[in-house]
């Protein structure tokens, strides 16, 4: 399998998030760095260094859709905004807010609202004027830890060390309104990754579920189980929604494939193929928003660019 | 097998009991019958000496700790730390706190705590 090691961390990297563009690859690191990698001639190379942000390891990164800006979360508590000014990211803004670490950051399709979460139980919705970033609300529904946040258009999901998903939408009241699933996870959801009316979990209890969020329900399609024997702490859908990717504590990294449409019209996954991808946990996947490259970064220090040839 | 065993025993056979003047192997806390290894994962069992003792996450940690500073050797295994049967009231919270990287990675960012832990390990 074609392989790009991408080498400048100097600790773990937690996380990797892909430019809408497909051209920029965003990744975080215990270093308290985020690192921009840009594809030259075929060759992703590192285009900038964003330190001056975090003073504790860097937990998450995303990109607005339009990608006009990038959000980071730290250990430190600080929610980190950047702006591209033609040539460069540049930090903004700094969200003070959370009590303590935060670990997940998220934008909403329309660029309109950042999400992040944290260890301190909430989910705090920040908006814009312009580019003056402030709080929109704090939701505080899970008992323990935010671990994951994913927008479906204006709609939040979270994912939580209690073990629960909580579904956010913005009510006609104008306020936020929340409801909360119990999915059959037996231990923490560590990411939620959605594609179209599909939304995948993953968790610490070694599995990874699929379900249908169609006309307000979560239906449970499948559970893809025996795979992996660690936490899984991240999943991806590909750009088409044929394929999604697992990767795991375990090191190794497992791709699934659209296999087959049930009776009642939703779609099962297959196993494609599983992988040792790294010397140590694998703590993010991301498949590219335009291709199947396959971005990943783990405990090793290291990101690799997967050429899976789906 | 063997030799993985010994050597996380002596790595966290003198871990300091918090309340008690004595060390973690003394105490019988943990014993090598305690160190189980299948494949990659090695789970570690330990004995709370008392069933509501409250340093329990702490003597907890404190292994974790250590053992990523000293077990180098064996750094592509997966450490579980688990309270041996149901020797603590708050066991399913300890396991579930100290087995979640995000959770002990940032604890191992926290200086107080940290602090705290290096006491007990060095």
């Amino acid at each position: 399998m074609n392989c790009q090691l991408l080498k400048d961390h100097k600790e773990r990297v937690w996380q990797i998030a892909w430019h809408p563009n497909g051209q920029i690859l965003a990744s975080c690191s215990s270093d308290k760095t985020i690192k921009l990698w840009q594809l030259m001639n075929d060759q992703y190379k590192l285009i900038q260094t964003l330190d001056d942000c975090h003073t504790k390891s860097v937990r998450s990164v995303s990109f607005s859709k339009d990608g006009q800006f990038l959000a980071s979360g730290g250990f430190d508590a600080v929610v980190g905004v950047w702006m591209f000014d033609g040539s460069k990211y540049k930090l903004i803004q700094q969200l003070e807010g959370h009590e303590s670490e935060v670990k997940g950051v998220a934008w909403s399709v329309d660029s309109n609202y950042l999400a992040s979460c944290g260890r301190d139980k909430t989910v705090w919705i920040w908006d814009h004027d312009d580019l003056e970033f402030s709080c929109n609300c704090v939701l505080q529904a899970h008992d323990e830890d935010v671990k994951c946040i994913k927008w479906k258009d204006t709609t939040l999901y979270s994912g939580s060390y209690d073990n629960s998903l909580i579904r956010y939408t913005y009510g006609e009241d104008d306020e936020w309104d929340h409801k909360q699933f119990q999915i059959e996870h037996q231990s923490t959801i560590w990411s939620i990754d959605i594609f179209n009316k599909l939304l995948l979990t993953t968790s610490a209890d070694c599995t990874a579920k699929l379900f249908s969020i169609q006309d307000g329900t979560i239906k449970p399609i499948q559970t893809l189980q025996g795979f992996h024997k660690e936490p899984i702490y991240s999943g991806s859908f590909s750009y088409d929604g044929l394929y999604f990717a697992l990767g795991s504590a375990d090191n190794k990294i497992s791709i699934y494939k659209k296999d087959a449409i049930d009776e009642l019209g939703y779609p099962h996954f297959a196993l494609d193929q599983i992988f040792d991808a790294f010397e140590f946990d694998v703590n993010c996947v991301a498949f590219n928003p335009k291709n199947y490259l396959l971005a990943a970064c783990s405990d090793d220090q290291n990101i690799k660019v997967f050429d899976l040839q789906l | 097998m063997q030799n993985i065993i010994d050597d996380i025993y002596y790595i966290i056979y003198n871990i300091r009991d918090p309340e008690i003047p004595q060390t973690l192997g003394q105490l019988d806390v943990i014993q090598k019958e305690f160190i189980n290894i299948e494949g990659q994962r090695i789970t570690i069992y330990w004995k709370p000496t008392v069933k509501h003792c409250s340093f329990a996450l702490q003597i907890a940690l404190s292994i974790r700790v250590k053992l990523s500073q000293e077990l180098l050797n064996y750094k592509s295994y997966k450490i579980h730390i688990i309270v041996k049967d149901n020797l603590h009231n708050q066991k399913s919270q300890i396991d579930k706190q100290v087995n979640d990287k995000e959770r002990y990675l940032a604890a191992m960012e926290n200086e107080y705590l940290m602090n705290f832990i290096n006491q007990l390990i060095n």
